[in-house]
């Protein structure tokens, strides 16, 4: 596979937004056209408020949604032109949304089935996935003999199966207790270092914001955009000295007083 | 564990046992005490008599009601999902077809079996169409709805990954619909002896493809209550089986995943 150019944008948007038609007492709801660019490496989390377009921007990135105004480019080219079919984009929703009926292994080789990967070969992929996520030793139990965490593993681990550039994922740790979800975010960043991976990643949590990112986008409601920018200085490794820093602090303060601001 | 298993399984039929045998002993000591004469309400043991004594004819009746009952069953089960797959297609398919569906379910087959018995010249046929007419429903709006369950996710995954058509059928709608397909069966499974019972009822067929419906008849018209009885207990029982198979094929089906949600 040929490396990405880091001068052009793994994922932009250009002017790209979507709005639904809701009451016409309702306020405006969706995404507002946004322009962005999200280049090789970054680690992009979109923190904001309930109904500032966050999912909305989410899913315009995976496709699922056409924008209504603007376009969206992967790789500079549209989501078909972009070999997409070869599973360069991949998504982590909401919930682990794994298949009930198969094993944990055949729900990571979900993504492989599709793509119609000899059998040999695709094992040989969940194995790898499925160590870099620690879950060897489940492999062949059903999603539901698995705990939360576990299961969110699980569909990281099958997301990572297909061999993305692109990650998306969707506040995929919100159900989670806060201990098992600073745990998967200290092992999200080791993996997307590792594995050299673009993550656009949704969130509602200023902490888990601050110590994924590697840029922050503050999102406003009513209607739904962008409010403002953050970088996240990249220095020195994410690790709980880092949680546990003066500057992980000062950016949690930086963020809590952009999103006020934004709520304004 | 297993000892666990085998003390509820035990649990499980030495309550109803006891019940039965405390049952059936009240009906015969009342039957004994009062001298109450079987035509009027036969005594268990008179009805045994009866079951052994007609056993020919009544078995026979059996396997016939029964072969209504599951050729009803497995039409129900192949017409039933075809019709469920064609309606969800599309949403004016759906809207189109469905209140036709209900019509079905609605209008009492015993108002229409005589006239499905006029029309249809062949006995063996118009008895299973009028079970069928009972029992398809259940299999329609269930797999309906299962094909409909999907998790929303799994499908927005599904469609990222540029799913075909068939990949999402096959490994997403119909695993998915399983479990209330199932359901459906174990309901239809039940309603289907219901129809062939009404539909014999209604025929009045006798010989060769008489069933226990008829014998249930005929019994009465001679006066035999207990031979009545008998061919009560054997529909009964046919239920029971009836019963216990669907709901074994449901459990072994999906036990490896529905019994520890």
């Amino acid at each position: 596979m040929t490396r990405p150019d880091p001068a052009r944008p793994l994922l932009a948007f250009h002017g790209a937004g979507r709005m639904f038609a809701g009451r016409s007492s309702d306020a405006p709801r969706g995404l507002a056209p946004i322009s962005l660019n999200i280049a090789a490496g970054d680690f992009v989390t979109l923190l904001g408020p309930s109904g500032c377009g966050k999912s909305t921007l989410l899913k315009l990135a995976a496709n699922l949604l056409e924008p209504d105004s603007g376009h969206v480019r992967w790789w500079g080219r549209g989501f078909v032109d972009a070999g997409l079919a070869g599973h360069r984009v991949t998504l982590v929703p909401q919930d682990a949304t794994l298949m009930p009926w198969r094993s944990v292994a055949a729900n990571v080789r979900l993504p492989l089935d599709l793509e119609r990967l000899p059998r040999a070969q695709a094992d040989a992929k969940v194995d790898q996935a499925l160590r870099k996520v620690g879950l060897e030793s489940v492999a062949a139990l059903r999603p539901s003999a698995l705990s939360g965490g576990m299961r969110m593993r699980v569909s990281i681990a099958r997301a990572l199966a297909a061999g993305p550039e692109l990650l998306l994922m969707d506040e995929p740790f919100a159900a989670l207790d806060e201990l098992t979800r600073t745990a998967l975010d200290t092992e999200m960043v080791h993996l997307c270092e590792r594995s050299g991976l673009t993550t656009l990643f949704v969130t509602h949590s200023i902490a888990e914001a601050a110590f994924l990112s590697t840029r922050v986008i503050v999102m406003a409601a009513d209607p739904g955009r962008i409010f403002a920018e953050y970088p996240v200085d990249p220095a020195g490794p994410r690790d709980e000295d880092f949680r546990l820093s003066d500057r992980f602090a000062s950016i949690c303060r930086d963020l809590t007083r952009l999103l006020a601001e934004a709520a304004r | 564990m297993t000892g666990g298993a085998f003390g509820a399984m035990v649990r499980g039929i030495v309550g109803p046992a006891l019940v039965l045998f405390f049952v059936l002993g009240l009906w015969q000591g009342a039957c004994d005490a009062w001298s109450i004469p079987p035509y009027v309400l036969p005594a268990p043991t008179d009805i045994g008599h009866a079951l052994w004594r007609d056993a020919p004819t009544l078995t026979h009746a059996l396997g016939s009601t029964l072969l209504v009952t599951l050729s009803a069953l497995g039409l129900s089960i192949v017409i039933g999902s075809v019709i469920a797959f064609i309606l969800v297609q599309n949403v004016v398919i759906e809207r189109s077809l469905m209140p036709y569906v209900v019509v079905m379910q609605v209008t009492p087959v015993v108002a229409v079996a005589p006239l499905i018995v006029i029309l249809v010249h062949n006995t063996f046929a118009a008895l299973v169409l009028c079970a069928m007419l009972i029992a398809i429903f259940p299999v329609i709006a269930n797999t309906l709805q299962g094909l409909k369950s999907i998790d929303p996710g799994l499908a927005d995954y599904f469609r990222l990954h540029r799913a075909t058509r068939w990949q999402t059928l096959w490994r997403l709608r119909l695993p998915s619909a399983l479990p209330l397909f199932l359901a459906g069966v174990r309901v239809s499974s039940g309603l289907a002896l219901v129809g062939a019972v009404v539909a014999e009822f209604v025929a009045g067929t006798g010989g060769n493809s008489a069933g226990l419906a008829y014998e249930i008849l005929q019994s009465g018209f001679q006066m035999d209550i207990p031979r009545m009885f008998a061919a009560l207990f054997l529909i009964t029982l046919a239920g029971l089986c009836l019963f216990g198979v669907t709901t074994g094929v449901q459990n072994r089906l999906l036990g490896r995943w529905m019994a520890s949600r």
